[in-house]
């Protein structure tokens, strides 16, 4: 393995864990979360190997990765889902309903996230998991930081009308 | 700033922002701050995560992949290549500035777009006193940028190349005719971006390095010839849409075959070992080239993006799903908008934007 491997290797071993928490929560599923941990790091590797960058870009660039990657996914294997524009869509959600057995409270939350519109679940996950800051963020997905943080508030709201409409108690 | 993001905000949005960004108590507070706390729980993964090794594997695997496809014409198109360079690359430049010099320079070049060191050498090897934005280049000018540095070159028939940091690249051929054009772009070291209009049969445009012609049909492609101590010849080519037709070259610079050995389309890869080796392509996903290009910017503030293009605005874009854009636009048509990010290019469909304002540089 090279020098440069060398380094691509603690990069991998630092951030793969926080990056695969992000995508399950975003995927709200294990296999594919962990597919797309790879790939976000086969990119990674591929693009970034002969650049000198710093931790905190590498972290950013890899989310940014991340998500892209998962929009792909998202856009290559389920054709028709459509992102609710608004609460009155999520009440006849059947995809809820599915889920609505699971126990834990954690992961009826988690399936609850995906009925954000993308850049809300982006955006409150980025905060949470690896918990950057709004300009991070905003860097991330090429936002300003006031729309981040429009998104942000946005995002909290809809969760928290999502969760109680399916009677999920903090 | 706070009554900005507050605007259009429900009741509900309200105290949300007032529990995440003024710290204060309410009914959602509790709530909140549970919330908050599973998501920012770790998750204990269900499979084990594969090592380093593992994942290099796969790779190294992957490039093994060789296929060949035909080859589509006038899509777009864009590319990137990277290459490692040795001796080739002097020698064949001085062949070529003599066989070119013959050239009827019909055709234009100049800079539209300028940050950082840029220098400008004639074919023999002067400097040229001023360099600014109009500057003309002539057949077998050599740019050179420095650090942090970038320059646009504008053709006149509109197919710009824009070079990055660190690089060099020579104008081989700028020729127009009635009936066909034909630039060459010799690429001495770093990278280089490419945007081409969509081009006749008759249109020829080519990016070369010491090892290989990327002959193009297509709008817009990458390059980036990547000096590693130690390597032998290798250059790598992607492709993100359209198609790029890679033909060897031999150490004398000639063409190897009279066609293309590799047709790369679009989200390809294909990896050259240098003089004698063979050429190994793989396919990539699309956003990996969107990333190579947003990871290619050079300016850093919206101030140097503005003075780099003698503007002293930026427009700021909103578009209808309240995305924010912020930059100097480029060019547009009655379809579209090119905007230049700090992030990158960006081409943004004219019916999703919802209002543009321009703000003065601060």
């Amino acid at each position: 393995m090279q020098e440069k491997d060398k380094k691509m290797e603690e990069i991998y071993i630092r951030n793969q864990k926080n990056i695969y928490d992000f995508l399950y929560k975003y995927t709200n599923n294990y296999d594919i979360a962990m597919e797309l941990m790879q790939d976000t790091f086969l990119k990674f590797f591929e693009n970034y190997r002969y650049l000198n960058l710093s931790e905190e870009k590498t972290t950013m660039l890899l989310y940014s990765i991340a998500r892209n990657t998962s929009i792909n996914f998202a856009k290559k294997f389920s054709t028709k889902k459509e992102i609710p524009s608004d609460l009155d869509n999520f009440t006849s959600s059947s995809k809820l309903e599915a889920k609505e057995e699971m126990k834990d409270l954690e992961e009826r939350l988690y399936s609850c996230l995906q009925l954000l519109p993308e850049e809300q679940k982006t955006v409150i996950l980025l905060r949470n998991v690896e918990e950057l800051t709004l300009i991070q963020i905003a860097e991330i997905m090429g936002l300003s930081i006031s729309s981040v943080s429009r998104l942000l508030v946005k995002a909290t709201a809809n969760l928290l009308e999502i969760a109680e409409q399916k009677g999920i108690k903090f | 700033m706070s009554e900005d993001i507050k605007k259009d905000l429900s009741e509900i949005e309200l105290k949300v922002y007032a529990v995440l960004f003024e710290g204060k108590q309410n009914e959602y507070s509790d709530e909140i701050h549970s919330l908050n706390a599973i998501l920012s729980k770790k998750i204990i993964p269900k499979r084990k995560i594969p090592t380093f090794q593992e994942l290099y594997n796969s790779r190294e695997e992957n490039q093994k992949i060789i296929e060949m496809r035909k080859k589509t014409m006038n899509k777009k198109l864009i590319f990137s290549l990277v290459a490692a360079i040795l001796i080739a690359g002097i020698t064949f430049a001085i062949k070529n500035f003599s066989s070119s010099s013959v050239e009827q320079p019909t055709m234009q070049a100049k800079i539209t777009f300028l940050t950082g060191e840029v220098k400008i050498k004639d074919a023999s090897g002067q400097e040229k006193p001023k360099v600014g934005l109009g500057t003309m280049l002539d057949p077998n000018d050599t740019v050179i940028t420095g650090n942090r540095s970038s320059v646009e070159v504008e053709f006149s028939d509109k197919n710009k190349i824009r070079l990055k940091s660190n690089s060099e690249f020579s104008l081989k051929k700028l020729s127009l005719a009635a009936d066909s054009s034909e630039q060459e772009v010799f690429l001495q070291r770093g990278m280089l971006v490419a945007e081409i209009k969509k081009q006749k049969q008759t249109d020829n445009f080519k990016v070369t390095t010491p090892t290989v012609i990327a002959g193009v049909r297509g709008t817009k492609f990458q390059v980036e010839v990547n000096p590693q101590k130690g390597a032998t010849e290798t250059t790598k080519v992607t492709v993100s849409e359209g198609s790029v037709g890679i033909t060897k070259r031999t150490k004398e610079g000639l063409p190897e075959t009279p066609e293309p050995v590799q047709i790369l389309e679009a989200s390809e890869v294909a990896i050259e070992k240098g003089f004698g080796g063979e050429i190994s392509k793989l396919k990539v996903s699309e956003e990996k080239i969107n990333q190579e290009f947003a990871a290619t910017n050079d300016v850093e503030s919206e101030k140097d993006l503005a003075v780099a293009l003698g503007r002293s605005e930026i427009e700021k874009i909103t578009l209808e799903d309240k995305t924010v854009l912020r930059g100097v636009i480029l060019e547009m048509d009655e379809n579209f908008f090119v905007i230049q990010t700090l992030n990158g290019i960006i081409k943004v469909d004219k019916e999703k934007v919802v209002s543009s304002e321009l703000e003065p540089i601060k």
